[in-house]
């Protein structure tokens, strides 16, 4: 339509300079009299009304192109009494939502495709709730989260079910990131040659970072190389993904010279003493090694070195401390403390949790165990770090549940008792339950009780509901109360397991 | 006692929209010393307003079913019905007040002398009644016909002075118009200031201007149009029906309605929440819509489900298009709809327009549509390719339900505002309201 036929255009003009100083146009494109025949104001608003009314019923379709189908993974949806618990956790208990998504991929289901956009909004906001969403919604949800930037998330935590070089080549970066991922399980080698490709070309930090992290997948010290370049990178968050992906690799060259880097550092004296120096700033290839930015001119504070310091003991392999102070784990914690380093110290036991050692989360248990309650009070009063459940983690599930459980025959608070029981993670053992379970029923402690009843909502295996009596006695009528809503969500959460 | 009047109804009475604003804090029940129902033949509505400071209002509303509500209040206010009396009728209708004791001497007097008064006029006077509409209809005329010339002058001494108007030059012509019963073309004018800050003003305003002229030279000749666009003009230039007007007169249809999609709006201004809800007859194949209000946040109850189906029996309202219950049986689940292609959409809403011109917004039912993009926007495809413009910027759920699936859509469309989806009819799956 140009300008000279669209009555509207036509209009418009005179209609803001005036009727009184401007004729009505004459508008051949409208129906009804010529312009000899009609003068003034009233004449243009009638054509006006005719075009408006015009344009609205003359609409015509737009043109646009439709989206390619959501693939059939042949995987169905959960029926509708499972669908009905999801409507209930996502209103009512949203502590429950890992655990039924969790069920949901067991069952080789996927969730509910209405429900889809509340449940990849939650997992925007948490990112722990990512891989059980990952898993459970299916090809469907992995479709549909290709469609929005704050669900993009959710293909750093899958793989396609194939490599598709078109989807590598023309794909989104989500899609992209899931087809190398795909690669990754069926020919290591090309995948790791595309990652460095990108990690040289990419110009966006985070597509950098999120293909980089495929690389965790089947990772072997043949990925060094790739990482150890990446321990160049610009972006922070590059290097740092890098640099933890390296610290799982304690055979690699780059483990080597951390291990060189600690073993500079420390001497022990003669009368058992463990002496740790400093790390100044005049060290480019450890604090590259270490993915830490060259310090400014002023960069050399207390807090900097104590900084690199903590870097350094956060990574570097355990085994070296073993090999220069004591074979024993717990004695080399001793000594350190005993040297006056609680510094030192408390970047060991953080680096047990981060490297996930049984060795040494077994050492520092032990001597933890007698008086477990008294630790975490003085580790709460001196700010101290004591992470029981990343020291915990690396423990087979027998191991961890039985030190939990004698760690709660030995304290009488019930928030420490909480404490310990969310650190066992579950799935809890017969016995711990049935040691959980005595001290729900016979609390011998008036604080603290709600912090044992979510522990017990949300990990007690929920075949253990017989052992819940639905009126005990006893228990005092704010924790009657508090008792009613845990068997109350153990029993939902029974009847969610049985859907599924 | 109140199932033949709405907070809709109570609305209607509104002088203005600023009154019914006001309404909301006198609807209050702490600001209420009493309120109650006065026992006896009359239905009489009254309670004591706490003002400000220490003096405090008699309020009383005489309902009568055969004429219009009387109200009384004490205070000083000019506007009739003041707010106090739509606050009162706010919380009888919301069903607060119940029958209370003896009212003040000053109510009963005056109930009384109405009562005298009706027994000297005996038996409602039809004659009275369609002198009463004939009054008012006068009064809109008159009101419209001072648009038109308004309207004239703008356009003759030119729109380039329009953005630096004052709010008086607009709030005159509405008052005038309040004043003359057209309260809908009153808030088609006051919504002009708006469209006057807007980007594209010239275009909008002119709209504005040519859509009035259009109502107030349909409204002159109102007599030579056919019924269902002189049942539109009246309805946009304001003379609304009373829910209890369409049951009592309306005319009835009984069919099996699906129930094609609801809308549920709020109003922040005013707090009240509105809910459209789409039927289609099965036998006759005409779709209606009924409209509630409420300001409390349950007052609406559940409503029908998106994608059931109901016996019932309507009540139309003069339009042919809103519709209220009469009665209804229970819900059972439907087939899907039939639906029509994008052109089929675009052709129903222009054989629309042609009954009424000013109509916002249609229902439409889209078959075997598909989402489809064009840059950042979303659309809705039907096979041939054509495509409406959808007017929710991520339309998240709808693309869930349907995985990039042919699936029948029904929506709200308006060229304006696009295509607002409300139901959908997913392939092999359980219909899903948006």
């Amino acid at each position: 339509m140009s300008t000279t036929t669209d009555p509207w255009g036509q209009l418009l003009p005179a209609a803001l300079v005036g009727t009184a100083r401007r004729a009505v146009p004459d508008t051949p494109a409208l129906p009804g009299p010529g312009a000899e025949d009609l003068h003034g104001p009233a004449a243009l608003l009638d054509r006006a009304a005719l075009a408006a009314v015009r344009r609205t019923a003359g609409h015509t379709p737009h043109t646009a192109e439709p989206l390619d189908p959501a693939p059939d993974d042949g995987v169905p949806e959960v029926d509708a009494a499972a669908a009905h618990h999801l409507t209930e956790i996502l209103t009512a208990r949203p502590t429950l939502l890992p655990e039924w998504l969790d069920l949901v991929a067991r069952a080789g289901r996927r969730v509910p495709a209405v429900h889809l956009p509340a449940l990849l909004d939650r997992g925007a906001r948490d990112s722990e709730l990512r891989p059980a969403l990952a898993a459970a919604v299916g090809a469907h949800g992995h479709w549909l989260a290709r469609f929005r930037n704050t669900w993009h998330y959710l293909g750093s935590h899958s793989a396609a079910a194939h490599f598709d070089p078109k989807v590598w080549e023309h794909g989104e970066p989500p899609e992209r990131r899931r087809a190398l991922a795909a690669l990754r399980r069926t020919d290591p080698a090309d995948a790791r040659g595309r990652v460095a490709e990108a990690l040289r070309a990419d110009p966006v930090a985070e597509r950098r970072r999120s293909l980089l992290s495929v690389l965790s997948h089947g990772l072997t010290t043949d990925d060094e190389e790739v990482l150890a370049a990446a321990l160049t990178d610009r972006a922070a968050g590059v290097r740092g993904l890098a640099l933890s992906l390296l610290s799982r690799l304690p055979d690699s060259t780059h483990a080597d010279r951390l291990r060189g880097y600690v073993r500079a550092l420390v001497s022990t004296g003669p009368r058992g003493e463990v002496r740790v120096g400093g790390i100044g700033p005049g060290r480019p290839r450890l604090l590259r090694d270490l993915a830490l930015a060259a310090p400014g001119r002023s960069g050399d504070t207390d807090a900097a070195r104590s900084e690199r310091l903590w870097a350094l003991i956060t990574h570097a392999p355990l085994d070296v401390w073993t090999a220069l102070v004591d074979p024993d784990p717990a004695r080399v914690l001793a000594r350190v403390e005993r040297s006056g380093r609680t510094d030192v110290h408390d970047a060991l036991v953080n680096a047990a949790g981060f490297q996930g050692s049984a060795e040494w989360g077994r050492a520092l248990l032990s001597t933890l165990g007698p008086d477990v309650g008294g630790h975490l009070a003085r580790a709460t009063r001196d700010r101290r770090v004591l992470q029981l459940p990343a020291l915990l983690r690396p423990l087979p599930l027998g191991e961890r549940c039985a030190w939990v459980q004698q760690a709660l025959s030995r304290t009488e608070d019930l928030n420490d008792a909480g404490h310990l029981l969310r650190a066992a993670d579950g799935p809890w053992t017969p016995e711990l339950s049935v040691a959980a379970t005595r001290m729900l029923l016979n609390p011998r402690n008036r604080g603290g009780y709600r912090a044992l009843c979510d522990a017990a909502a949300e990990y007690l295996p929920p075949e253990h509901l017989d052992h819940l009596p639905p009126d005990p006695p006893g228990l005092s009528p704010e924790d009657r109360s508090l008792y009613l809503d845990t068997r109350d969500t153990v029993r939902f959460r029974r009847a969610m397991k049985r859907e599924l | 006692m109140n199932d033949r009047w709405s907070i809709d109804d109570v609305r209607g009475l509104a002088p203005d929209a600023s009154s019914w604003k006001a309404a909301r804090k006198t609807s209050a029940a702490d600001a209420w010393q009493y309120a109650g129902l006065l026992p006896g033949e009359a239905l009489v509505v009254w309670g004591e307003f706490r003002g400000s400071g220490d003096r405090s209002y008699t309020v009383a509303v005489h309902v009568d079913a055969e004429e219009a509500p009387a109200y009384k209040c004490s205070c000083p206010s000019r506007k009739t019905p003041c707010k106090h009396v739509l606050g009162l009728l706010a919380r009888w209708v919301g069903g607060e007040l119940s029958e209370t004791g003896e009212a003040p001497e000053r109510v009963g007097r005056w109930i009384n002398r109405r009562a005298a008064n009706r027994a000297r006029r005996a038996v409602p006077d039809p004659a009275r009644a369609e002198a009463t509409r004939r009054e008012r209809d006068r009064a809109v005329a008159e009101g419209l016909a001072e648009l038109s010339l308004w309207l004239r002058d703008q356009v003759e001494s030119g729109l380039s002075g329009v953005p630096g108007r004052d709010y008086a030059h607009w709030d005159r012509m509405a008052e005038r118009l309040v004043d003359a019963k057209a309260a809908g073309a009153a808030a088609l004018v006051s919504e002009l200031p708006a469209l006057a800050r807007h980007r594209d003003w010239p275009t909008r305003v002119l709209e504005r201007f040519a859509y009035l002229h259009l109502l107030a030279e349909a409204h002159r000749v109102r007599e030579h149009l056919p019924d269902g666009l002189r049942a539109a003009v009246h309805t946009r230039a304001g003379v609304s029906t009373r829910t209890d007007e369409v049951l009592a007169s309306g005319e009835r249809t009984t069919d099996t309605w699906t129930v094609l999609a609801r809308n549920e709006t709020s109003d922040p201004a005013t707090g009240v929440k509105s809910r459209r809800v789409w039927l289609r007859g099965r036998t006759h194949g005409c779709t209606v819509m009924t409209l509630a209000h409420a300001r409390e946040p349950d007052a609406l109850g559940p409503g029908p489900t998106s994608g059931t189906e109901i016996e019932a029996e309507l009540a139309l309202y003069p339009d042919r298009r809103r519709a209220t219950e009469v009665s209804t049986g229970a819900p059972g689940p439907a087939p899907v709809p039939p639906g029509s292609t994008v052109a089929g959409a675009l052709d129903n809403h222009a054989a629309q327009l042609a009954e009424d011109p000013w109509m916002h917004g249609s229902l439409a039912v889209l078959a075997r549509v598909v989402p489809a993009r064009r840059g950042e926007d979303w659309y809705l495809a039907d096979r041939s390719g054509d495509a409406l413009p959808l007017g929710t910027p991520g339309p998240w759920k709808l693309l869930a339900v349907t995985g990039g699936r042919p699936a029948t859509v029904a929506g709200e469309w308006s060229p304006r505002d696009g295509f607002t989806p409300l139901t959908v009819w997913p392939q092999d799956a359980p219909t899903v309201p948006l």
